[in-house]
């Protein structure tokens, strides 16, 4: 019998290695995996490089990773926040190394890698900074930029529900990033608010279909506050 | 500056450039609204007349902001704003949005900047090229993505300067693709010749108009 959902967090973050590449799923700390995220600063794994659309805010979750000298590199989009004093410390001080990526190139980063697409052309960043060293092609009279997928060694989803499968919903704007980062990593960890029985999910309405899934932890944590 | 540079003029306020904007939008399209005064444009647009608002993290159909008693956590715009969903509202992933976005599906964006150049270059998200840490957000998908980039910024910056330029010294959001400029003092289009006129701010004239603006302007053809 199939079963992905596992009963301890040490369960869930069990093999993680240092020097990896951490995927993180959220927008703002709407489906955000926070719990995996202290789960990950407990396990200990460093050197990690980690993707993610913002760099933290105040002293928790990434920001408290970071903190601990734990992450190489960050991949994103804004590092800004309305807190985002520890990662302009260690930006600052030289001592994090950070990669802009536009928002859209980010997400298409990512579901190129979990569909296969070594890399991609994109209109996006031609012209711009994000472009210098690139390799660029004209395609039916405009020009794009080759832009590489992005895989993750580990990937951390938020999902509002999910089965012994590893099928996942989510709620609202809790979607945004958890979809592709659950494609895109090749070890796929879930928090999950509510588990289903198999077959409880209607067929439909499975967003995330369990094969990019590997492991399910219940964190019924309730709604997200603050940002 | 000469005395008749500085006759008597009403600025157009942030909620008039907005209103503007809004008239300009017919029933139909879909559009994404940058964080700022561009946000603004949605309260301007009558619900009657239906513009399906877009946010790049996955929100397509967004009605007005909820009464504080009936606010939604988990549903939030791209400025982590809460909003609601209108009857036909629908969720995407952060792929797909992005997809509406690159694919050309967004008939409309509008952007706040720094600078707008006669050719249509834009520079909206960092004003040196060694900004501490720059950040990009959506705002490259969008200039480079959508079917038409409308700006909504003001004229000039507080000491005067001229944010309609021939050449942008900030870096570049994208290149070519500011279709209009909304300013506190003017509307422009951005054309073949440069920026056109399309109208000024009450008792404003056009040689006036001119001292305040580093590119040329030009009147309809």
């Amino acid at each position: 019998m199939i079963n992905k959902i596992v009963q301890s967090m040490a369960d869930v973050m069990a093999g993680i290695k240092d020097g990896s590449t951490v995927l993180l799923a959220g927008f703002g700390s709407v489906g955000q995996p926070n719990a995996l995220i202290e789960g990950l600063t407990e396990q200990g794994a460093k050197d990690l490089t980690v993707a993610c659309n913002n760099a933290g805010s105040g002293h928790v979750g990434l920001a408290r990773l970071m903190e601990l000298g734990r992450v190489r590199k960050i991949i994103c989009s804004f590092p800004r926040s309305s807190d985002p004093v520890v990662f302009e410390t260690l930006y600052r001080a030289g001592k994090i190394e950070l990669e802009i990526v536009p928002q859209g190139t980010l997400a298409e980063r990512m579901r190129a890698a979990g569909a296969g697409v070594p890399a991609f052309f994109t209109a996006t960043g031609v012209g711009t900074k994000m472009a210098v060293g690139k390799e660029h092609r004209e395609i039916d009279g405009r020009t794009y930029i080759l832009e590489d997928a992005l895989h993750g060694d580990v990937g951390l989803v938020e999902a509002w529900e999910a089965d012994r499968w590893g099928n996942l919903t989510y709620k609202l704007a809790g979607r945004n990033f958890n979809p592709v980062v659950a494609m895109a990593s090749k070890l796929t960890l879930v928090q999950t608010q509510h588990v289903r029985e198999l077959g409880d999910i209607h067929p439909d309405h499975v967003v995330t279909p369990g094969i990019f899934v590997d492991r399910v932890l219940h964190v019924p944590y309730g709604d997200p506050s603050g940002f | 500056m000469s005395d008749s540079v500085l006759a008597d003029f009403k600025p157009f306020s942030r909620a008039q450039m907005a209103q503007r904007a809004a008239a300009d939008i017919p029933e139909g399209w879909y559009v994404n609204l940058g964080i700022g005064i561009p946000t603004a444009v949605a309260d301007h647009v009558p619900l009657d007349r239906e513009v399906i608002f877009h946010s790049e993290n996955g929100v397509l159909g967004m009605g007005p902001a909820p009464p504080k008693d009936q606010i939604e956590p988990w549903l939030i715009n791209a400025g982590k704003q809460h909003v609601t969903l209108r009857p036909g509202g629908s969720i995407c992933h952060h792929g797909d949005s992005f997809a509406m976005i690159r694919g050309g599906h967004l008939d409309l964006c509008v952007l706040g900047a720094f600078q707008v150049a006669d050719n249509g270059d834009i520079a909206n998200w960092a004003t040196s090229e060694n900004d501490t840490a720059p950040a990009v957000g959506g705002a490259m998908d969008l200039a480079a993505g959508a079917q038409r980039l409308w700006v909504i910024m003001d004229h000039t910056t507080k000491d005067g300067t001229s944010k309609l330029v021939t050449r942008c010294s900030y870096p570049l959001t994208a290149q070519a693709c500011v279709k209009r400029v909304y300013t506190n003092l003017a509307t422009l289009d951005v054309t073949g010749r440069g920026f056109v006129v399309l109208g000024m701010a009450p008792g404003l004239t056009l040689e006036s108009l001119q001292a305040r603006t580093d590119a040329k302007l030009h009147l309809p053809a």
